[in-house]
């Protein structure tokens, strides 16, 4: 039985000579990188969104129907999930509790869900490091995409550092932040807006902002209705006595469908998924709610799956 | 010299081909008649930022003259939208990463040659290009990481070696072009992110 299934075998990958049999690839003598799919970086958030969407596959190429399925996009998207964050690596979470039931619902044949990059429906924290009297104090920034027929852009919903709460009252009487009058129009300094792929340079153009001492009131979601200590900071950066040293890489949160929201970061690794990865998960309903950022909150609403 | 005629020549190719009038096509929702066809500056851009890894490459070698490296920093932030700033991670420490203003980081990349008697700074993987997105004044953004292998000799004999990935914004605008007066796309270079940074191993 088991020669016969030999020759079999034998029969159908045909004829092979001696002198053409190479060694198995793993006791080749030469020393290989990673298979690109271990290490393959998810480069782009709106790349993170097409392979959520299993729309393209880790090296980028697009996805036909015909091989669309649910197991291989369970697959997929649990390629997405950063296996080294800190919520991955503790038994408990309520990532790793409810993991599975995420990709359940969002990979749901009669329902799948799919994620928008040019939508409004983003979200990110960025925290910027900036000089305040003499000393490097962090403020946390909260942005939120905006889309409409005119383009894309983050806009400014909030600000926070314990600072800015300290000084307020000090100028408090001081009127909105002007433009700086000095710089010159049509460049990267002047640009009234943060483009919504300026995440991926860290929202370097943000930092720009401050340092050219622009009004950040104007990259606000809602100008006349913004909070105190986002006032405050418009008014310190304006007059100079803010003014940024660096930007971090940000933290996105992107709501997904019945009420999921993903939080995704940039990961740097050399011999392991990285790039933007799921490094937590929260569920609207319930307390876990509450370690979401506040500013956040009352914009996150459990959705509708979409088809 | 030869390699400084190169090197402008790569840039004042990029500089040249910006004039070009890209006809506009339709690519998904986000695009009208009057877009750029993004197709074509996606690979423009791919060039652009080749022509970028050269220009640094001659700007940061001790054996460029100093008039040639003068030369090239001009080219270079012609390539660049005003103010642009670019992200460098420390020698000492890479997980510290400072912000400058281009001309600050190109005139200090021209002075490495006072500490390293060697450096070389050459690419170990393609580019890889994201796609543009409208932005509300009606100009495109868009990303491309480019992959630097850095690799020098100090005066005192040791070696550095490190891979870095950069991120680089990419900007399509509308601007007059000066030889046929008619407003055409094009594309121009602004902020410049450190990725990631690996130090390599010197055997």
């Amino acid at each position: 039985m088991l020669a016969t299934l030999l020759l079999l075998t034998a029969l159908q990958n045909g004829p092979v000579k001696a002198d053409t049999l190479r060694p198995p690839v793993a006791v080749s003598p030469q020393a290989r990188e990673p298979e690109a799919f271990m290490v393959q970086q998810v480069t782009y958030v709106s790349e993170f969104i097409n392979r959520f969407n299993h729309q393209i596959t880790a090296n980028g190429r697009a996805i036909p129907d015909s091989l669309q399925n649910t197991d291989a996009r369970k697959g997929a998207i649990g390629q997405l999930f950063d296996r080294f964050s800190s919520a991955a690596l503790n038994k408990t979470s309520f990532l790793r509790t409810h993991k599975n039931e995420f990709i359940e619902q969002v990979c749901d044949a009669a329902k799948p869900v799919r994620l928008t990059f040019l939508s409004n429906d983003l979200y990110a924290t960025v925290r910027v490091q900036t000089a305040w009297q003499g000393r490097e104090q962090p403020v946390d920034f909260y942005l939120k995409s905006a889309t409409d027929r005119q383009g894309h852009a983050w806009k400014i919903l909030d600000a926070q550092a314990p600072f800015l709460n300290e000084s307020v009252g000090v100028g408090a009487n001081v009127g909105p932040a002007k433009r700086n009058a000095k710089t010159a129009p049509d460049t990267a300094r002047t640009r009234g807006f943060i483009p919504l792929n300026a995440q991926e340079t860290a929202f370097l153009n943000l930092y720009n902002q401050m340092r050219d001492r622009h009004d950040l009131l104007q990259l606000a979601v809602q100008p006349n209705n913004a909070s105190s200590s986002l006032v405050r900071l418009a008014q310190l950066v304006v007059q100079g006595q803010v003014t940024p040293v660096h930007t971090d890489y940000p933290t996105l949160y992107l709501p997904v469908a019945n009420g999921w929201v993903v939080q995704v970061n940039f990961t740097n690794r050399r011999h392991e998924q990285s790039g933007w990865l799921i490094t937590d998960l929260y569920q609207l309903t319930g307390t876990d709610s509450r370690r979401l950022p506040a500013p956040f909150l009352s914009y996150f609403r459990p959705q509708t799956p979409k088809k | 010299m030869k390699t400084l005629l190169c090197v402008c020549l790569l840039l004042t190719l990029s500089s040249a081909v910006w004039a070009q009038t890209f006809k506009g096509t339709q690519v998904g929702n986000d695009t009208d008649n009057t877009s750029p066809d993004l197709k074509a500056f996606t690979e423009r851009t791919r060039q652009q930022v080749k022509a970028l890894q050269e220009a640094i490459n001659m700007i940061s070698s001790p054996k460029t003259p100093v008039e040639d490296k003068q030369m090239a920093i001009e080219q270079t932030l012609g390539m660049f939208m005003k103010g642009s700033t670019i992200q460098v991670s420390g020698v000492k420490n890479p997980k510290r990463v400072n912000a400058y203003s281009l001309n600050e980081y190109l005139q200090n990349l021209s002075l490495l040659g006072k500490r390293y008697k060697v450096v070389e700074m050459r690419v170990y993987k393609p580019a890889k290009i994201a796609d543009f997105v409208k932005n509300p004044d009606g100009t495109w953004s868009g990303n491309a990481t480019y992959f630097q292998d850095f690799s020098a000799i100090t005066t005192a004999g040791a070696t550095l070696h490190d891979r870095v990935a950069k991120r680089i914004e990419t900007w399509l605008k509308k601007e007059k072009d000066a030889f046929t007066n008619q407003e055409d796309w094009m594309l121009v270079l602004g902020n410049i992110s450190v990725v990631e940074v690996n130090e390599v191993p010197v055997n």
